[in-house]
């Protein structure tokens, strides 16, 4: 009887378990923050994520003011459903489709306001540059993506007012390029991602407002820990998020908006229900590290489920 | 089964509970001096429309209040460059634009603004939505033109201030 590989397990294990999109929630709205797209590591030809975060306001980071303005408790709110799904064409390419469905609450001097609407639709390519052909100690496994937003939500663009419940895009098309480390070894896993975007123009002809959008760039490095022989999977990551200056020209006047930098840190676990699927919890705070600029902060808890089918 | 449910549930139940609580370093802040803010706040803003000779005096009748949920209001009373009252020509009209240039959106509403005496004018229903640096802009525009650009923009000023919590 031929015996397995003793590695093929954990390899496995950890392909099933680790690629969740972790970042589930940016900062000032709700789009900027799901740079790492949920990419297919195992035998796996088909694979869809349901996510259901809820996001709390915590305060917020002005340009002009050294303190952290704080947010009373329950103020804000934001939940939101995304549902990715993820098709592998051959052993190394793989597109992906994330819809993002928000209901955002707002409760400030006993008037309550809410809203629903679609977010911004993600479209990904990923490609395997350095498969895991035989096990290596330190070799990791290598995927570049590549990922387009699609405006299809309402931004702070659309008009000349601006009520937060309302907001559940960025307001402009982007395209990402990036790569994502991965290196699992016994019973410890680390990821490393860095991408960099860049925002197209739009014009909003109702508002007269020509909007350029700048680079932006985020990065992410993540630890898992498992027990061996054990289903679940606890983790932790730090991610820094950078949204370069934009340019909003309106018919006789032009702005230049300030850059808006935050970081991400988030505890998550993980259990492999079975082969084909998995759960995932975590919580993400940008609160914990700085520092921060020109930006929203919040605290964002998130549930997946994850279900695959095979080659 | 049992045992994964029994895990989940401790699991969730703990990422909840601390999800629920105040941000991490929310009370390390020293309380900034909003006093000052109100200080300058009580100062004379003057507008300046050098193209017409007229200056805009800008006061605060509600607020400035960083809330949506909260009115704030202003009135602007226009003088010429000897301090009497004067007002536009006919195919004159004042226009408001009010954003915040660091984030690059605009207040929760822009309420109404109206002639309420030749020379004075007032915004009401104004509402912000947040802290930070704001401006306030008052253009004149050849009366009924949809666009106040190129030969319709006659004038413009502005007002750049920083509202605290």
């Amino acid at each position: 009887m031929k015996r397995k590989p003793k590695y093929l397990a954990p390899i496995l294990f950890w392909s099933s378990l680790l690629f969740f999109p972790l970042k589930i929630m940016g900062a000032s709205c709700c789009g900027s923050g799901s740079s790492l797209p949920s990419l297919i590591t195992g035998d796996t030809r088909t694979q869809i994520n349901l996510s259901m975060t809820r996001s709390k306001l915590l305060g917020k980071q002005l340009s002009n003011f050294k303190e952290t303005i704080w947010t009373p408790s329950d103020d804000s709110k934001t939940q939101k459903i995304f549902l990715q799904g993820s098709y592998l064409f051959d052993n190394y390419i793989q597109i992906g489709l994330g819809l993002p469905y928000f209901f955002k609450q707002n409760y400030e001097n006993r008037i309550r306001k809410s809203n629903q609407y679609f977010g911004d639709v993600e479209l990904q390519a990923a490609y395997e540059v350095l498969p895991e052909v035989f096990y290596s100690n330190w070799l990791p496994r290598v995927f570049i993506f590549s990922k387009i937003t699609v405006p299809t939500g309402s931004s702070i663009y659309e008009k000349e007012s601006y009520d937060e419940v309302e907001v559940t895009g960025q307001g402009h098309s982007s395209v990402s390029l990036g790569a994502l480390f991965l290196k699992a070894k016994s019973s410890i896993d680390i990821q490393f991602m860095a991408e960099i975007h860049k925002g197209l123009k739009r014009r909003f002809t109702k508002r007269k407002l020509l909007l350029e959008p700048g680079l932006g760039a985020s990065a992410l490095l993540s630890a898992g820990f498992s027990p061996s022989n054990n289903p679940w999977r606890w983790g932790i990551s730090l991610s820094p998020n950078y949204e370069g200056p934009q340019t909003l020209t309106f018919s006789n006047k032009s702005f230049k908006t300030d850059y808006e930098f935050y970081w991400d840190t988030t505890a998550s676990g993980s259990y492999l229900y079975s082969r084909y699927t998995s759960f995932h919890f975590a919580i993400t705070d940008q609160t914990i590290l700085g520092p921060v600029h020109n930006t929203s902060l919040s605290r964002t808890f998130s549930l997946n489920v994850q279900k695959r089918w095979p080659l | 089964m049992t045992f994964f449910l029994k895990q989940s549930f401790i699991l969730i139940s703990l990422l909840i509970f601390s999800g629920c609580g105040p941000a991490f370093l929310q009370g390390t802040n020293t309380p900034s001096s909003q006093s000052d803010f109100k200080k300058k706040e009580k100062e004379t803003i003057k507008l300046e429309f050098e193209k017409l000779g007229v200056v805009g005096h800008f006061s605060w009748l509600k607020g400035p209040f960083p809330s949506s949920s909260k009115e704030s209001s202003f009135r602007i009373a226009f003088k010429d460059q000897r301090g009497n009252f004067t007002q536009l020509i006919d195919s004159y009209e004042f226009r408001i634009f009010i954003i915040m240039p660091s984030m690059g959106h605009g207040p929760a509403d822009t309420g109404i603004f109206e002639r309420i005496e030749p020379h004075l004018y007032v915004n009401k229903e104004l509402y912000f939505n947040m802290e930070g640096d704001w401006q306030i802009f008052v253009d004149v525009c050849l009366k009924n033109e949809d666009s106040c650009q190129g030969n319709n923009l006659i004038d413009s000023s502005s007002y750049f201030f920083e509202m605290g919590s």
